[in-house]
C-alpha cells in the first residue's frame, strides 16, 4: 500500500483551518446550507417518524380541558385588551410577537429530557444571541448559526446565564445551566427564596444577549440557605418538557 | 471491497453520531481507517464527510478535519526519541483527542464510554497484532 506523505496531511490540516477561519463567509454558510440540504434526509426521516405520545386517555382529557379553556377565553381576551391599554400607558413595550419565527427540532444533545443543546433549522435573519422561547418558558439562546440550521443553548447547558427574579419574593440572581438542571445563584443573603417560586427574566443584558423581560426560566425546587454564606443559592426546574420538545420559536433582535 | 466497507462504516457513523449516539464515533473510526489506508481517496473521502458531519450538527464547520488531520499528521511523525508513529502513541492521542473533541462540541461526558470504547479498540489492536483471532481467517478483510 502506498503511504501517504507527511505534507498531504499538513495540506488537509491547512484547508480545514482555511475553512474554519472562514466560517462567517457566504461561501462558508451556503456550502453548509448544500450539506444540510442534500444530507439531513435521514435524519428527517427519523424525527418524521417519532411519536407524539399521547395516549386516548389523554386525548379525550385534553379535549375537555380545551372546551373549557374555550370559554374561558372570551374573558381572557377583554381583560388582555384592558391590559394591553394599559401597559401602552405606562411604558413602551415591543410587539415581541412580530419577531418570533417558528423552528423545528432537528436533533437533542446531552440528556434527552433535560438536553444541553437543541438543533433547530431556520430561516434567514436568525443570529447569534437570540433567544428561544416556547409559550411564556425561556428554553435558551441561540448559540451558533451554521447554514440553515442553528445551535440553541439550552437553560441546561453550563455556558448559558442569564439575570432573573423570582416572581413572589422578588429577589434578584442570576441562573447558569449545570448540565441537566438550573442552578439560581448570586442572591443576597438578606433577599428571600422560596420554594416553589417562579424565576423569571429581567430583561437585563449580559455577555451581548438579551434576553427578553418577564420569560419564566423555571420553578425553585429546593433552596441552599447556609447561614454563613454572603449569597443564597438554589435549584431551578425548567417547566418545559424537553423530551417532547418538537418546536421553539425563535425572538429575533 | 475494503475500502468500500470502510466507507460504508464511515457513512454509517456520521449518521449514527448525528441521529442517535452524541459521541464521537466518527472521529475515532476516521482516524483507524486512515490508519490502514493512507491513500489520498480516503483523505478525501473522510475529509468530506467530516464537513457533512459539522454541517448537521451545527459544529463549527472544518473543526473535525483539524481533529482528524491533527492527529493523522503527529501519528505520521517521530519527534527525537520518541516515536509518534507507534501504535500505543496513537492509542494515546486518540483517547486525548476525543475527550478533547466532545468538549469542544459539547457531546456528553460520560467518561465510561470513552473507556469501553477504548478497552475495546485495545482488544482490537491486540489481537491484531498477534494475528490470534483477526486477520487472515475470521476477519479476513481486516
Amino acid at each position: 500500500m502506498r503511504r501517504t506523505p507527511v505534507v498531504v496531511f499538513l495540506f488537509f490540516l491547512l484547508l480545514s483551518t482555511i475553512i474554519v477561519v472562514t466560517q462567517s463567509s457566504t461561501a462558508s454558510s451556503s456550502l453548509q446550507s448544500f450539506f444540510q440540504r442534500v444530507f439531513s434526509f435521514p435524519r428527517d426521516f427519523v424525527v418524521s417518524l417519532m411519536p407524539e405520545q399521547v395516549s386516548n386517555s389523554e386525548i379525550d382529557s385534553l379535549r375537555s380541558e380545551n372546551k373549557a379553556l374555550l370559554s374561558k377565553k372570551y374573558d381572557f381576551e377583554k381583560l388582555s385588551s384592558e391590559l394591553e391599554s394599559l401597559r401602552n400607558q405606562f411604558r413602551d413595550s415591543e410587539d415581541i410577537a412580530s419577531s418570533l419565527i417558528p423552528a423545528r427540532v432537528l436533533g437533542k444533545i446531552g440528556d434527552g429530557r433535560k438536553p444541553d443543546v437543541l438543533i433547530v433549522d431556520i430561516p434567514s435573519g436568525v443570529a447569534e444571541g437570540d433567544t428561544a422561547l416556547l409559550g411564556n418558558n425561556l428554553v435558551g439562546v441561540v448559540g451558533m448559526v451554521g447554514g440553515s440550521q442553528a445551535r440553541i443553548i439550552t437553560v441546561n447547558n453550563p455556558e448559558f446565564e442569564a439575570v432573573v427574579t423570582t416572581s413572589d419574593t422578588g429577589a434578584s440572581g442570576i441562573v447558569r445551566g449545570s448540565g441537566g438542571s438550573v442552578a439560581l445563584g448570586e442572591v443576597a443573603a438578606q433577599e428571600s427564596l422560596r420554594r416553589g417560586d417562579l424565576v423569571v427574566t429581567t430583561g437585563e443584558a449580559r455577555e451581548d444577549v438579551l434576553i427578553p423581560q418577564d420569560y419564566v426560566v423555571g420553578r425553585i425546587s429546593s433552596v441552599n440557605d447556609a447561614p454563613q454564606a454572603a449569597f443564597k443559592t438554589a435549584e431551578v426546574e425548567s417547566l418545559i418538557d424537553f423530551g417532547n420538545l418538537s418546536q421553539v420559536f425563535l425572538y429575533t433582535k | 471491497m475494503r475500502k468500500a466497507v470502510v466507507v460504508s462504516l464511515l457513512i454509517l457513523s456520521l449518521y449514527i453520531e448525528v441521529i442517535l449516539l452524541h459521541f464521537p464515533l466518527f472521529l475515532i473510526l476516521s482516524i483507524i481507517s486512515l490508519l490502514f489506508f493512507r491513500e489520498i481517496f480516503m483523505l478525501m473521502v473522510v475529509f468530506l464527510l467530516s464537513l457533512i458531519l459539522d454541517s448537521l450538527m451545527v459544529n463549527l464547520f472544518g473543526i473535525t478535519a483539524i481533529f482528524i488531520f491533527g492527529v493523522m499528521l503527529l501519528a505520521s511523525m517521530r519527534v527525537r526519541e520518541v516515536d509518534l508513529r507507534s501504535r500505543v502513541a496513537v492509542f494515546f492521542f486518540l483517547i486525548l483527542v476525543s475527550v478533547f473533541y466532545s468538549m469542544m462540541v459539547g457531546y456528553s461526558h460520560n467518561f465510561l464510554i470513552y473507556l469501553l470504547i477504548f478497552l475495546g479498540y485495545g482488544v482490537f489492536e491486540y489481537l491484531y497484532r498477534d494475528e490470534k483471532l483477526i486477520g487472515k481467517k475470521i476477519i479476513p478483510w481486516v
